[in-house]
């Protein structure tokens, strides 16, 4: 559905400015310039695909003031690595997935793709995808950062992302006491 | 050599920004649905910027491994995912939900706990 979406904005455009680029450029916050895939951003970014669509694609470099080069990289390392994947027959088939829902679980690229960014990289493409509108890449990302919170306890997840607990003791008494229902263990 | 950098990098991490609770309210909620729902639940104790943030999110996701303890009877198990489940929608205010999964172990279809699990769907 969305696949074809993207491809018809694409067609349309073509039209318009850029003939027969298959390519757009994008500029990060440091002036960095970035190449992708243009079939492959209009299918992954509601953003991009609605400024393809409506000829604001800046043939010297799109400005994309709220991206640093950093995170940029990665969004264009992901698209160009998206539009080269085939898509996988075992998602289709995984018996442990949940049918109904709509998020599929990280293919195992997708896994590479995050398990190596560095802890503010991480949190940087979060952002960056948040604001592109690409909802798989925010799906995958807070997927990422999901796992590593779970099984993990308050203390050990307040080390791993560095948070400062300001409740006093007795407001967290109060609060397990108000949640007993969640935070019984015996 | 690479053992020192990354032990240098995680003690360095002390001073450096919580980039976890610095993400918007939406964003956070979009990773607690990755979550199971006993543990979205318990981040409200992390600090006050979490206070009441799971009552947002989308998603349900009960687990009866998380209710378990070895050498516990399953009955015993049960009663306490009950429990929680029958308390969670009480406080739960998200507009919608986008999943709800329940996963209940080998006993899934013994007919006792169906009526339990009637009324939470």
């Amino acid at each position: 559905m969305e696949v074809d979406k993207g491809k018809g904005e694409a067609e349309e455009t073509r039209k318009v400015a850029e003939a027969d680029r298959d390519t757009v450029t994008l500029k990060s916050s440091d002036g960095k310039l970035f190449e992708v895939s243009k079939e492959a951003a209009a299918r992954l970014s509601t953003v991009l695909a609605g400024m393809i669509a409506g000829g604001s694609i800046d043939d010297n470099g799109t400005d994309l003031k709220q991206i640093g080069s950093e995170a940029l990289e990665n969004v264009v390392d992901y698209c160009n690595k998206h539009a080269n994947s085939i898509p996988s027959a075992a998602l289709i088939s995984s018996s442990i997935s949940f049918n109904t829902a709509p998020f599929k679980e990280p293919e195992e690229w997708e896994r590479k793709f995050v398990d190596r960014l560095s802890h503010d990289a991480l949190f940087d493409l979060v952002e960056a995808a948040n604001f592109l509108g690409m909802e798989r890449l925010l799906d995958v990302t807070c997927h990422k950062i999901s796992e590593m919170m779970k099984g993990k306890s308050p203390d050990q997840i307040r080390e791993v992302f560095n948070i400062k607990n300001d409740y006093t003791k007795e407001e967290l008494e109060e609060i397990r006491q108000e949640l007993a229902w969640a935070f019984y263990d015996d | 050599m690479e053992a020192a950098a990354a032990k240098r990098a995680r003690a360095s991490r002390g001073s450096a920004p919580d980039r976890l609770s610095a993400l918007s309210n939406e964003l956070l909620c979009h990773v607690f649905s990755f979550l199971r729902s006993r543990q979205a639940v318990q981040t409200t104790i992390l600090s006050k910027r979490w206070l009441d943030l799971w009552h947002s999110v989308p998603a349900i996701d009960l687990d009866i491994t998380d209710f378990s303890e070895s050498g516990r009877r399953y009955d015993v198990n049960w009663e306490k995912m009950k429990n929680f489940t029958t308390n969670l929608p009480m406080e739960h205010s998200a507009q919608l939900l986008d999943a709800i999964r329940l996963r209940l172990g080998i006993f899934d279809i013994c007919d006792h706990l169906a009526p339990d699990v009637d009324v939470w769907v």
